[in-house]
């Protein structure tokens, strides 16, 4: 079941170099081995053991890529898949939760912890999601930004070496977007802008 | 929007950025030229410049684990466990989700070929996916999955009223099931906590005086209604041979018209041992809303079985039988009757010390209105001697019948605490307990064996695998905070250059996060698991880093004056390092600041300008560090801790032995350290608080460098290997070129430190192929070594022959610090000839040419100096005053030779008779003072520039290469001779040097 190690390097190097349809290719491969990987860590730890996500994308990464370890650009380009990855997972999770809300068996994660909106509620990552889709049609690399950054816990270094920009400029359009997006996720809420 | 127009106000909100107050307005009305839509468009976005400041601040990556880990808890494969709604698994329709726990959720659903409602409850992977229990019978052998089923059908051939029937088991996209009867009510559990809850409210207004008030607790009626019930379920089963394993109030259900269930029977057997199969109220019935979800515990999906109500034979893992669910069933009996649990405690360790070792507050003590037969009932279930247990759940039954009968008929009044005071079992229980201690007696030793055997922790074994043995030296070894993976230094396979990698445990391949040409060192993990800090060393500087754990860009923080070792705090903030700053030889730990480099302040004031306080580690709280303090001038050192607030460091070790790294246990109680107490580095433990160190039964011959998971259930440490043998190449008289080696004292382990005697016929040298570094004399072929000297600890070296002949001189760390002593060439006691001088040390002697004197290296006046003193004893004279170390005389015995110091390049020398001193050889490099021989003509050494044997010739001041060792010598140590008729030299090299990484799984101390 364990996407070949050659077939994913082979499409990591083939989207970096310019190749998009190798991103659709890959997210489920890299989802798939993620979702392996947490169901053993689950299935094999003791208790009282936490999942730590970087630890779960490093061992999916010394499994998933062959490749010269030294080579930062597989490494990046393979994080930024994991931020794509880790967007689905999310927002399908928060979709499914607002679907079945009366269940009340579900225990709420506690998405204001990692998406600061000032406690407003109903904020979540549908609505993040959608704003983000919005700046993507505006302006799709600030989006892209925003989902390495965020959704891939990627640095503004390692932003810039996917992006092939300068760190200055990470930080710029980092900036700007977080504002954007922050004032659309307000809008029409009170105190909002 | 158009885009040129979003490009125009991504300039301007640039620029306004940094821009402030009337400026940023002045430069927005400019600009923005009268176009008041781009203006308030500009302005809007600058205006969430306040807010922005945590909003996506932190990743939602690890927000994504936690999802992923539930979908797998919920038994839904890929899809949110809602998506199951609607949908047909086997021959079941999917109605509606009943309740969902750590160990699996239950649904609602129609048999479609039946036509009748059932319970589904999916069961997580982990029940499948893991070895066999012990006793599992050989034909029980086949796939997982096929064992479920079997296990599954041999429940559902239990029929009983108070058993919930299993009708099928199955299996959906690797996730198994099983169809039971659908309930409607709730669990034990839930009505137990809904009772305290109700109780609880009350009290709160009405506080109750002490432990005699009653507890929140069910009516006796009910209890013993509901009792006898599972009495009879657990009777029924135990006659067809089945046993259940994991009795407790969450599988006991209780239907709206009162009739109790036991859930999950059979089941328990395919969990491992300690994880319930169904930990959480995952029953098959409807629970209230309002209550917890099951025992989520600490996070969502982790499978979280409760041991609370494990017999002692679970707890020691031993064979289980019918009479383990009676303790069990007496647990939940005592609960019951209480309103408080038998066993509790906030570890399984606290619990399972109470169950194995001590008996539960008495009932009446907790709820005086207990008729005492049922307090007899319940303390003969909890016998921890299955022997004096009930033997039948047949008898247990009984017992509660013939209460329930006395209670009806009036000769028993529930809610009346009877005069005895005492339940009848007591005095029963202290007979046994009597005849009990005096068959300990009579075994004597077996008794007390006993006893140890029943602390023993419970557990797993300890188990020491090799974690890296790639070929060089990988030290340094440090967990992630997860316990997952070690980061850790290397030389890397050539042996060349030093940097930090990671690698997962069970994963071969390492992940190298450095390739810097320099000495990468001393990786320390950020609590999060995301950053690894590390210190450089290259050839223009120092420095401490930073890089992501997955790699990535590094970032330099601090530029130190020296390396030395590092650590990260628990909060994140800061990271402890060492350094000597202040002067040359004196090193203090300092503080750094993570987000703010440049506030960086000393942590420990070193007493005296010799002092080097090195290796912090943070406490497990952060609100200490310990660290090793010695002397520059040596090799030796204690473990002192020193709280980050401020204050004196307390010292926690006296053993002024060499030390090599520390860290703490996860409670902080005590501090882990590597120590040569024993002659060579072994762990020891050391209580923080202060106590004697004991050794560990873990990490000796030769272990370091320990390292601990934060749950302290994994220890890392390094082992070295070495090898370092004693070469000889003949001289041939005036050529002294193209010298050939043959290996001439060998072993494993070290040897080196070569002297000849004065006649040439023996020779002298140090090694540890005994277990410590003693001194050995062999003949000059080699042959026949014989061990002169058998001192305590430390290291003994640098022997030194009398020009007569007649004895040896050598130093020794065996007081605690080093001192020349001197023995018989012929063997015997050795006596000290240096005088205790505090705490300094002397080292390296050797003798002038008449035999009167013995020279050494002192460090009394606060650095190296040679000094000399009469070989019968008396007063050190101080000879070199600018700095000394490794002195001999010239064979005239005119000039006296010696390097400056134990890390200093060049060889001088001064007149015998006093004089100015001069540089002879700058070729001889720092580290290196072991490893040159002055001959009537010049000087032998080994040359690091060109790494082969120089001769330097006096008369011509010119430096011949006359020897190319294949091997490195040994730095900083002695290991370089000539013979005294100039035929024969000898050269200690280091043939292996490599260390390894070893790692210990279910560490306990």
């Amino acid at each position: 079941m364990q996407p070949s190690g050659q077939a994913v390097t082979q499409l990591l190097q083939a989207w970096c170099q310019g190749d998009p349809s190798a991103l659709e290719k890959l997210v489920p491969l890299v989802y798939q081995e993620l979702y392996r990987l947490a169901r053993r860590h689950m299935a094999t730890e003791r208790p009282s053991h936490t999942l730590q996500a970087t630890a779960l994308v490093h061992e999916a990464y010394v499994r998933l890529v062959e490749s010269d370890h030294t080579h930062f650009k597989n490494r990046a380009h393979f994080f930024a898949v994991c931020a794509q990855v880790m967007r689905r997972i999310l927002v399908d999770w928060a979709r499914a939760h607002e679907a079945t809300k009366r269940g009340g068996e579900v225990r709420p994660l506690k998405l204001e912890e990692a998406l600061v909106v000032e406690s407003k509620p109903g904020r979540d990552f549908v609505a993040l999601d959608d704003a983000l889709k919005e700046l993507t049609a505006l302006d799709p690399r600030k989006a892209q930004v925003v989902e390495l950054r965020f959704f891939g816990g990627l640095s503004v270094e390692e932003t810039a070496e996917v992006l092939q920009v300068a760190p200055v400029t990470v930080m710029r359009d980092w900036n700007l977007a977080r504002s954007w997006l922050r004032r659309e996720l307000t809008k029409g809420a009170p105190g909002g802008a | 929007m158009e885009r040129e127009r979003w490009l125009v106000i991504e300039r301007l909100y640039n620029d306004a950025r940094e821009r402030k107050g009337s400026e940023r307005a002045q430069f927005l009305a400019e600009a923005c030229a009268g176009d008041d839509s781009l203006r308030r468009e500009v302005e809007s976005l600058l205006a969430q410049e306040e807010g922005t400041g945590s909003f996506l601040g932190t990743p939602a990556i690890e927000v994504a684990a936690q999802v992923l880990a539930q979908h797998h808890a919920q038994g839904a494969n890929r899809t949110s466990p809602d998506a199951m709604l609607g949908r047909t698994v086997s021959h079941y329709r999917i109605l509606e989700k009943l309740g969902g726990g750590g160990m699996g959720v239950v649904y609602k659903a129609e048999d479609t070929r039946l036509g009748r409602a059932v319970a589904l409850k999916f069961l997580p992977e982990a029940v499948l996916g893991l070895p066999r229990p012990a006793r599992a019978t050989p034909e029980l052998d086949g796939s997982p999955l096929e064992r479920f089923r079997r296990e599954a059908r041999a429940a559902s051939a239990i029929n009983h009223p108070n058993i919930c029937t299993i009708y099928d088991a199955g299996e959906h996209e690797g996730h198994p099931f099983i169809a039971m009867e659908l309930l409607e009510g709730e669990t034990l559990r839930h009505l137990l906590l809904r009772q305290k809850g109700k109780i609880e409210k009350g009290a709160s207004i009405h506080p109750r005086p002490g432990a005699n008030g009653a507890a929140p607790t069910l009516p006796f009626e009910r209890v013993l209604d509901l009792a006898i019930q599972v009495a009879e379920g657990l009777d029924a089963a135990h006659q067809k041979g089945i046993i259940h394993r994991d009795i407790k109030p969450a599988n006991i259900f209780v239907t709206e018209r009162g009739q109790a269930k036991i859930l999950d029977f059979g089941l328990a057997k395919l969990a491992p041992p300690g994880q319930g199969v169904s930990a959480g109220d995952s029953g098959p019935g409807k629970t209230p809303d309002g209550f917890p979800a099951g025992e989520w515990v600490s996070s969502p999906g982790i499978a979280v079985g409760t041991t609370d109500y494990m017999s002692p034979e679970q707890v020691r893992a031993e064979a289980v039988d019918q009479r383990t669910d009676l303790f069990s069933f007496g647990a939940v009996l005592y609960e019951m009757a209480t309103g408080r649990q038998a066993f509790a405690g906030d570890s399984p360790g606290v619990i399972f010390e109470a169950i194995l070792n001590h008996a539960p507050t008495p009932a009446l003590d907790i709820n005086s209105s207990l008729p005492a037969e049922l307090v007899h009932i319940i303390d003969k279930a909890l016998e921890k001697d299955r022997q004096l247990r009930y033997q039948t759940a047949a008898d247990l039954e009984a017992d509660l019948h013939r209460l329930k009968r006395d209670t009806d008929s009036g000769r028993v009044v529930a809610g009346l605490r009877p005069d005895r005071g005492r339940p009848q079992g007591a005095p029963l229980r202290r007979v046994a307990a009597i005849a009990l201690a005096a068959a300990a007696l009579a075994l004597g030793i077996g008794g007390v064996m006993g006893y140890r055997y029943f602390r023993k922790p419970p557990g797993p074994p300890m188990r020491v695998v090799p974690f890296t043995t790639f070929l060089g030296q990988q030290d340094e070894a440090r967990f992630s905070p997860d316990g997952n993976q070690i980061a850790f230094s290397w030389d890397g396979e050539k042996e060349d250059n030093w940097d930090i990698y990671v690698k997962l445990i069970g994963v071969e391949k390492p992940l190298r996060l450095t390739t810097d040409p320099g000495e990468d060192t001393s990786p320390a993990w950020s609590p999060d698991g995301r950053y690894i800090a590390f210190r450089r060393h290259t050839d223009s500087e120092y420095g401490i880093y930073v890089v992501p754990a997955l790699g990535g860009p590094q970032r330099k923080l601090h530029a130190p004056r020296t390396s030395g070792s590092l650590d990260w705090s628990p909060d994140g903030k800061y990271l402890a390092y060492d350094e000597a700053r202040l002067g040359q030889q004196d090193t203090s730990i300092f503080l750094l600041a993570v987000d703010n480099p440049e506030d960086n302040r000393p942590l420990t004031t070193p007493p005296t300008p010799l002092t080097r306080d090195r290796n912090p580690r943070f406490s497990p709280d952060g609100g200490s560090v310990a660290f090793l303090r010695g002397l520059s001038t040596g090799e030796t050192y204690d473990v002192h801790v020193v709280r980050v607030a401020g204050g004196e460091p307390k010292r926690l070790t006296f053993g002024n032995v060499g030390v090599g790294g520390l860290d703490w246990t996860p409670d902080g109680a005590y501090v882990i350290f590597a120590s040569e107490r024993l002659g060579e580095l072994g762990l020891w433990k050391v209580p923080a608080s202060g106590g004697e160190p004991e050794p560990l039964s873990v990490g000796q011959a030769g272990s370091y460098g320990p390292s601990l998971s934060r749950d302290g259930r994994r220890l890392a440490y390094t082992v070295r290997s070495y090898n370092s043998n004693i070469w000889r190449y003949e001289i041939h008289p005036g050529s002294r070129r193209n010298m050939l080696p043959t290996k001439l004292i060998a072993s494993a382990r070290f040897n080196l430190s070569q002297q000849f005697s004065p006649d040439g016929k023996t020779i002298v040298f140090c090694s540890d192929r005994s277990g410590s570094t003693q001194v050995w004399v062999c003949d000059s072929d080699g042959s026949n070594p014989l061990q002169l000297t058998s001192s305590g600890g430390g290291m003994t070296g640098t022997p030194r022959w009398s020009p007569d002949g007649r004895q040896i001189a050598f130093d020794s760390d065996e007081e605690g610090h080093g001192g020349v002593y001197l023995v018989n060439a012929e063997g015997g006691r050795s006596r000290r000839l240096t005088t205790a001088t505090g705490i300094s040390n002397n080292y390296v002697p050797s003798w002038s040419r008449d035999g009167k004197w013995v020279y050494f290296t002192s460090d009394r006046t606060g650095a190296w100096q040679v000094w000399k003193m009469p070989a019968e004893g008396g007063q050190a004279v101080q000879v070199t005053k600018k700095g000394g170390f490794a002195a001999f005389e010239s064979p005239d015995g005119k000039t006296l030779y010696y390097a400056k110091g134990r890390n200093a390049p060049g060889l001088w020398r001064l007149p015998v008779q006093g004089g100015e001193e001069t540089l002879v050889l700058e070729q001889l490099g720092a580290g290196l003072w072991g490893y040159w021989a002055v001959v009537q003509d010049g000087i032998y050494f080994y040359n690091a520039n060109t790494k082969g044997i120089g001769f330097f010739n006096f008369a011509t001041h010119k430096v011949t290469e006359i020897a190319k060792p294949e091997k490195a010598p040994l730095w900083y140590n002695p290991g370089f001779a000539v013979s005294p008729d100039d035929r024969w030299l000898l050269y200690a090299e280091s043939d292996e040097h490599t260390s390894h990484i070893m790692l210990v799984e279910n560490f306990h101390l």
